[in-house]
């Protein structure tokens, strides 16, 4: 029996996502026994999970809030008893997916060999030994050349391939609760029941209150009954959707459960949301979704699965992740017409929506990508240059040629190359002088590779990822070690273009 | 408790806490950490952590 320890504390869709990663663990090797560690008041999409061994909630707030005042004391110790109760568990594998640095102190402090993801050394710098948390931890610096979606890197992380079925499971006791509760509100037996999920984490991610409440009378008079969901603090959204639709609507915001709005989201056709946590959960119900994305990026956080349908605001800058935004253009070009016309397939073939549309499709690899329904004059990433980089860590994946992207991110990249090249000299020197200087030139070659663009920023990125997961204290071992990441990547960067 | 009351009360936070932290902070990169310091780092880190499901579940 091998015991895996997954670490992700939050967020809900983030913890969502990491579903198929499990059903591929259990898959690879039934035996196995995962315990997840996830934030308390997080695990509501993995409660009941058949994959899921256990779920370990860790208690952030409490030990955040103890940090205040005279408690910190207790608080201290309260983190040293979770580590020791976590360290007897005797894991024999820990995958840590979250970028939180207190994660990475725990897992350090578990002692277990082998680790994927994050870990805190000794001497206090992070390190990433494993080169798809490696290539993870690239993305944000570099994010025009990666197609994969943030689950299968998960799964890439776990050493899962292929297509891994997964969903979230309900309890036929929770699927009656949400039956009556819905009985409660007047909602008629036999009501074609969709779901409005028009809050987000913040600003950007919300599509405009008047264009769900534009799209809801259009789907009302289709004979609709629409479902408003929320948390307590989306209150006012919903109502104020509610106040403008008051036939054949219910306004369920913050009086459920996240797992109750699950329930609910269950017993409905479809789902219309934003990039939210319930999108997650309506796609791992295996329910269709119609998703507007805004400052979020579809390709790396879209609705995992077959068949739902994405659409992306038309914006130079998208997707730019801004929190707040003056313009809110992306989501303003995303008119409540064309998601109707989608949703009731009304639309002929070529017309033009003003946003991007796309459908999810799990490929013959068990890869999720999106495949373009109408417009797209925007992409999210570089194909050519995704291909290149997928390429570098995994051989399987052709690089695209023959275009003259292929040639412009070859050139880049061998000009990165020849950079690496003068600082593996540099160490190496020093490793035979022991000399300052070779150390000063050894830094002054590095500089150089934020002045090549492209593609060189993501291995530029991936290479002081690297570096900066090497041990400091013992410093000939850590040049020697430096040396090698040197060389490694080179050499990894070459064997993207290897025929 | 919102987000700023939270972001008010770190400011009033125990200054031997402050200390104590800072000390160990001072070692990164000198010495191999004990387990301790590092319990007190991961400690320390979470001190600073705010999640944005903690105003809504999205």
């Amino acid at each position: 029996m091998q015991r895996i320890l997954i670490l992700l504390p939050n967020n809900l869709g983030d913890v969502i996502m990491t579903l198929p990663v499990l059903a591929g663990i259990k898959k690879n090797n039934s035996q196995s026994r995962i315990t997840f560690f996830v934030e308390d008041g997080f695990e509501g999409g993995i409660e009941k999970s058949l994959d899921c061994d256990r779920i370990y909630k860790f208690p952030r707030k409490v030990l955040r809030d103890s940090s205040l005042g005279n408690e910190w004391k207790k608080g201290i110790s309260h983190l040293t008893e979770i580590i020791e109760d976590l360290r007897a568990q005797g894991f024999d594998s820990v995958i840590n997916l979250s970028q939180h640095p207190y994660l990475s102190y725990i897992v350090s402090l578990l002692r277990v060999e082998d680790v994927k993801g994050g870990v805190m050394l000794k001497e206090g710098n992070l390190a990433l030994r494993d080169p798809w948390s490696q290539y993870l931890y690239t993305i944000p610096f570099s994010r025009a050349f990666n197609r994969f979606h943030a689950t299968d890197i998960y799964k890439k992380i776990a050493g899962v391939h292929g297509i891994s079925e997964s969903s979230i499971l309900l309890t036929q006791n929770e699927k009656e609760n949400a039956h009556k509760y819905l009985q409660n509100k007047g909602v008629a037996e036999n009501s074609r029941l969709i779901v409005f999920q028009p809050g987000a984490a913040y600003y950007s991610k919300r599509w405009p209150v008047e264009n769900f409440i534009a799209l809801g009378k259009m789907l009302v008079k289709d004979g609709y009954h629409i479902l408003i969901t929320g948390a307590p603090s989306e209150r006012d959204i919903g109502s104020g959707i509610f106040e403008n639709l008051p036939d054949n609507c219910s306004l369920l915001s913050g009086e459920l459960t996240f797992r109750e709005t699950i329930a609910v989201t269950s017993l409905c056709e479809f789902c219309v949301t934003g990039d939210t946590a319930l999108m997650h959960a309506a796609s791992a119900l295996q329910k269709k979704v119609y998703t507007v994305f805004g400052s979020t990026n579809p390709v790396e956080t879209g609705p995992y699965g077959t068949g739902h349908i994405v659409f992306a605001g038309r914006c130079t800058t998208r997707p730019c992740f801004c929190k707040e935004c003056k313009t809110k253009l992306c989501m303003k070009s995303i008119l409540p017409e064309a998601v109707y016309k989608i949703i009731s397939d009304t639309q002929p073939n070529g017309t033009n929506l003003g946003c991007d549309v796309y459908q999810t499709e799990i490929d013959q690899d068990g890869l999720y990508c999106l495949q373009p329904i109408c417009g797209t004059n925007t992409h999210f990433f570089n194909d050519t240059g995704a291909s290149i980089t997928g390429r570098a860590f995994d051989q399987s994946i052709k690089a695209l040629q023959e275009n003259d992207d292929y040639l412009m991110y070859k050139d880049e990249s061998e000009q990165t190359i020849a950079v690496i090249k003068k600082m593996e000299e540099k160490l190496q020197q020093y490793l035979l002088l022991k000399n300052s200087e070779s150390i000063r030139s050894f830094e002054l070659h590095k500089k150089e590779l934020s002045s090549i663009k492209g593609i060189g920023e993501f291995w530029s990125a991936l290479l002081n990822i690297r570096l900066n997961s090497v041990q400091v204290l013992d410093i000939e071992m850590g040049i020697a070690e430096s040396c090698d990441v040197c060389i490694k990547t080179r050499e990894q960067i070459e064997s993207a273009f290897s025929v | 408790m919102e987000q700023s009351d939270i972001e008010r009360k770190l400011g009033t936070r125990d200054v031997a806490y402050c200390a104590f932290i800072d000390s160990i902070k001072s070692r990164i990169g000198l010495k191999i950490l004990s387990d301790d310091e590092l319990i007190a780092l991961a400690f320390e880190d979470i001190s600073h952590t705010f999640t944005q499901d903690e105003r809504n579940y999205n």
